[in-house]
């Protein structure tokens, strides 16, 4: 059930969807620790812009913006680096050749989880901002 | 609440009160009691008068928007000084300002044994001076003519607003024309005068005044009727006046003395918009003993106390004075309040532009572009503006009392002169230090300005015990 859901959330429901590399990715059950590490890098990292560093200086839009883009790219080089980790064991492990180019299927993949974690970086900035004394306004300033 | 009424007299009163004014506006403490300063001084166009009364105006304007009913920790602004005489000043009869010192005596229309008396107690220059400036350094003018300010309209004015529990506080130097002739007058006035409204409560009432001994020089000019070569002779013979008809009669409560032997010798002008000196450290100890006068006389004293005012050794025989010279009791009432006025200030000066359309302690509570281009702000800035050129004067006056570096080029909390500021944990620095500690605030209300002002005094007052 949560496997569908992830793997509705990378394939675009059914926008996204590659041939073999999607059907692989479900089956081997890759998209949950890729879903899971964005989850945390963004609570990790919002947590930490909003309540650690808390820094009256850092509170305009772009700083928000620098803190959502590394984390976003953080996560575009989880995604590639994971997924292509996987498929390789596991077409290593069936001795087969890998059938996967980084242009057509990891790339965009990469791109979607990249694309994700920055909408969703912004939608929890939205919900936890408020107990920030000194980014309660980012990243609208 | 009680009011104490500060006479200042002549140029030394307007800078006492000056200072008096910046103390005050800083938060040193004075009580519950509200001020009312009353100018006397013939120079209407004097530019250390029209610096004061502007000065105090833009203060009281700033207070009449504040409440002060003990549900803030505010003390930016806190005691309130009254306007009881319009424009601070106590006006002179407007013959003084016309006419000759002859003609205001007509001279001419004396008896010819008169006229003799007048030479003897008079000079020829004494005789034909014009007194629109003053009285240029001559008691003897000064003392015939401020005889008759007790008839003003707005000397009896004050005497009407007084009411029982008042102080009275007076500001003089000795070795001028206005002040040394005006504080014997004036007291004489206060103590014995029994045509005036409410007499019997100002003959009884709590007097203290301070007596400024000479404490700057002017440059020799043979065109002028100043000579501060004659500033000491002058002083010794008024203090052998006041030992008998001020403290030797007990007519004063509390008599304060301040005086420096390093002096600066000032440009030599009678009177007028350019007779404008520089703040010197000996009116900052003036407006001290305002302060300490309201804190700490309450009954009438007889004989006569008498204060003088010192400081530390100073290290290596340097003359130059910084806070911590100062001793205990003294930087204890001032260290906080001109520290964080400084912070406040510098704060206005070089960040506030920048940063508040940014910080939720302006978001939050709308004070926005509007509020910051409003007459309250405007009104902050120019009692803020003054202070840094108050400082600046102060530390290139001599002697020299530097209390903070003014530059901008030095770190936030390293300009505060022979206080290293403490570590504080964590890695914000400087104005974010400021915003930081803005933003914890939880204050909250309509009235904009009230708001402001706490906001700043609160926040300011966590970063100064958080550095100092």
């Amino acid at each position: 059930m949560i496997q569908d859901f992830i793997a509705n959330i990378y394939e675009l429901w059914g926008a996204a969807y590659f041939e073999g590399f999607s059907d692989d990715m479900y089956n081997i059950n890759a998209y949950l620790p890729i879903f899971l590490w964005m989850i945390i890098s963004i609570i990790v990292v919002s947590v930490t812009y909003y309540y650690i560093i808390n820094h009256s200086r850092l509170n305009r839009w772009y700083w928000w913006g620098l803190f959502n883009l590394v984390t976003s790219l953080l996560n575009f080089g989880i995604a590639w680096g994971a997924s292509h980790g996987k498929l390789l064991d596991l077409y290593n492990s069936q001795n087969m050749d890998f059938p996967y180019s980084a242009m057509i299927e990891f790339f965009p993949f990469a791109v979607i989880c990249f694309c994700w974690t920055f909408v969703l970086y912004f939608v929890f900035s939205m919900v936890i901002k408020w107990g920030s004394k000194n980014c309660k306004h980012s990243p609208f300033l | 609440m009680s009011k104490v009424y500060v006479f200042g007299i002549g140029g030394t009163g307007s800078r006492v009160l000056r200072s008096l004014t910046l103390l005050l506006a800083s938060g040193v403490d004075c009580g519950n009691d509200t001020i009312v300063p009353i100018i006397i001084d013939p120079d209407a166009s004097g530019g250390d008068l029209t610096r004061t009364v502007s000065l105090m105006r833009c203060y009281s304007d700033i207070r009449k928007q504040l409440v002060f009913d003990g549900t803030s920790q505010n003390e930016f602004f806190k005691t309130e000084i009254d306007q009881v005489v319009p424009g601070f000043q106590l006006p002179l009869d407007n013959k003084v300002q016309t006419l000759k010192f002859q003609d205001y005596m007509g001279v001419s229309s004396m008896t010819s044994n008169n006229q003799c008396l007048m030479s003897m107690l008079f000079s020829d220059k004494n005789l034909s001076a014009n007194m629109n400036v003053g009285f240029k350094g001559n008691p003897n003018i000064g003392s015939v003519v401020l005889n008759q300010f007790s008839q003003s309209e707005d000397f009896k004015a004050f005497a009407n607003n007084f009411q029982q529990g008042d102080r009275i506080f007076i500001i003089s130097s000795i070795f001028g024309g206005t002040g040394a002739s005006g504080f014997p007058l004036l007291l004489k006035t206060l103590r014995s005068n029994t045509n005036i409204p409410n007499f019997a409560l100002i003959n009884n009432a709590i007097i203290g005044g301070i007596t400024v001994l000479p404490y700057f020089n002017v440059k020799q000019d043979n065109s002028s009727e100043i000579d501060s070569t004659t500033f000491i002779s002058k002083t010794k013979s008024a203090l052998a006046y006041y030992d008998k008809n001020i403290s030797g009669n007990n007519s004063i409560d509390a008599l304060y003395y301040v005086a420096d032997d390093i002096n600066n010798a000032y440009d030599n002008h009678e009177g007028g918009g350019n007779q404008k000196n520089d703040a010197h450290m000996v009116e900052l100890i003036s407006a001290l003993a305002i302060i300490d006068f309201v804190n700490n006389i309450n009954n009438r004293i007889n004989p006569t106390i008498h204060k003088e005012f010192g400081i530390k050794d100073l290290q290596n025989g340097a003359n130059d004075v910084i806070l911590s010279d100062f001793a205990k009791g003294t930087e204890d009432i001032i260290k906080d309040s001109l520290i964080s006025m400084f912070l406040f200030a510098k704060y206005n000066n070089n960040c506030l532009e920048k940063q508040y359309e940014h910080q939720p302690w302006a978001i939050d509570r709308k004070l926005d572009r509007a509020f910051f281009r409003g007459s309250f702000y405007k009104n902050i800035e120019m009692i803020q503006t003054d202070f840094f050129a108050w400082l600046g004067e102060l530390s290139s006056n001599k002697r020299k009392l530097t209390m903070f570096e003014l530059g901008d080029d030095c770190e936030l909390f390293k300009s505060v002169k022979d206080y290293s500021p403490k570590k504080s944990f964590g890695f914000t620095k400087n104005y974010a230090l400021i915003d930081k500690c803005l933003n914890k605030q939880v204050q909250s209300g309509t009235n904009k300005e009230q708001l402001y002002i706490n906001l700043f005094y609160s926040a300011l007052k966590e970063v100064v015990s958080l550095k100092f």
